[in-house]
């Protein structure tokens, strides 16, 4: 699973539709946070995406940041 | 448990508590990565009925991490105890490993309650709608978060995601395709400028996530000044000799009847924190007088017993 489900029920909307507003939510993201970290959380499943994060933060550690 | 993988480790946990009959949710930074957000932390928000209290205080008595037992984290944990919680405290935890501690917040109810949390959940974490709430804080990190929520609640097909977006481009994006219901507009006044393609919409989103920043760091204030006669109290009383957790707990159970005020903001009143904020918004020049307008009403987010 890339994304835990935020309802159980599928809206009925045509597939353009949903694709334009993945597009958008996707340019959101691009902006806020990034190239990377946009693939980590539309493409990576769960357990991807928080192996990522205990990379980052090991990387982190061994540079000594905060 | 292992520490490793931080994320199980709190799973195990929240699974352990539902199967003793408690209602509770993570929430926050790890609900974001769950919901394909990622945020950087490995600190656990919880989200816990306090009729689950009892039953939480018992597993985190018993839970360890990699041999380790739990603890309140420093003096300036509540007690978990529903008295503080209904008030709008949170109780701290820590599994002090000699690397990195792994560090609990609990939450008896959200700070910011959108609708009731417990009906609202996606597996054992709290619902997107009770997450973004929670985001609105005032940490400018928190808030590319709040839209991102929003916009996964759009996609979706959940229509509560419009009062979670506070970009100007993203919400004129989306409403060539989708269109905000008139109920949903009704409580933003940002959303009805954007309903007009007002050119004042981008400003009216500042004024209305500067409100809820001020509101965060004023709630914050009167919260920090009521802790500190009770975080003397306990520094007082602490044995020099490591007390077990339930010691600790009775220990700070003492002090905050004593010490600690059960509800602060309701004590400050409310209203009177809603006004403040208004007020300290157009006299820093942050948003003008007619800025007032683009307020949403919070009076009923602020659930504070």
């Amino acid at each position: 699973m890339n994304r835990g489900p935020i309802s159980y029920r599928r809206p009925n909307r045509p597939r353009a539709k949903v694709e334009r507003i993945r597009e958008i939510e996707r340019a959101f993201h691009l902006r806020e946070f990034g190239e990377e970290l946009t693939r980590i959380n539309f493409d990576a499943t769960i357990e991807q995406r928080h192996e990522y994060l205990a990379w980052m933060r090991k990387a982190a550690s061994r540079k000594e940041s905060p | 448990v292992a520490a490793e993988n931080v994320q199980q480790t709190y799973e195990n946990l929240v699974a352990s508590l539902r199967a003793e009959g408690a209602v509770c949710a993570i929430t926050s930074g790890l609900a974001c990565v769950y919901y394909g957000i990622a945020e950087s932390t490995k600190d656990c928000d919880l989200l816990c009925h306090p009729q689950g209290f009892e039953t939480l205080l018992r597993l985190i008595d018993s839970f360890q991490v990699e041999g380790t037992a739990a603890a309140y984290r420093g003096n300036v944990s509540p007690p978990l105890d529903v008295r503080w919680h209904a008030g709008g405290w949170t109780s701290h935890f820590e599994w002090p490993l000699k690397l990195d501690p792994l560090l609990l917040d609990v939450f008896g109810q959200p700070l910011r309650q959108f609708s009731p949390w417990e009906r609202d959940l996606s597996g054992l974490y709290a619902g997107a709608h009770t997450v973004a709430a929670m985001k609105r804080t005032a940490r400018d990190k928190d808030w590319p978060f709040v839209t991102s929520l929003g916009l996964r609640m759009i996609d979706a097909g959940d229509e509560r995601g419009w009062l979670h977006l506070f970009h100007a481009e993203t919400i004129i994006a989306l409403q060539q395709d989708e269109s905000c219901p008139e109920a949903i507009a009704a409580q933003r006044p940002a959303l009805q400028l954007a309903r007009k393609n007002d050119p004042r919409l981008s400003g009216a989103l500042n004024a209305e996530r500067k409100f809820w920043e001020e509101l965060d760091r004023r709630r914050i204030h009167i919260m920090e000044q009521a802790l500190r006669p009770y975080v003397s109290a306990v520094r007082a009383r602490r044995s020099p000799t490591k007390l077990n957790l339930q010691e600790d707990h009775d220990l700070r159970l003492q002090c905050a009847l004593e010490h600690l005020p059960t509800s602060p903001v309701r004590d400050h009143g409310a209203e009177r924190l809603i006004e403040e904020s208004r007020r300290s918004l157009v006299e820093s020049g942050i948003i003008p007088q007619a800025g007032l307008d683009w307020l949403p009403d919070v009076r009923r987010y602020l659930t504070i017993a």
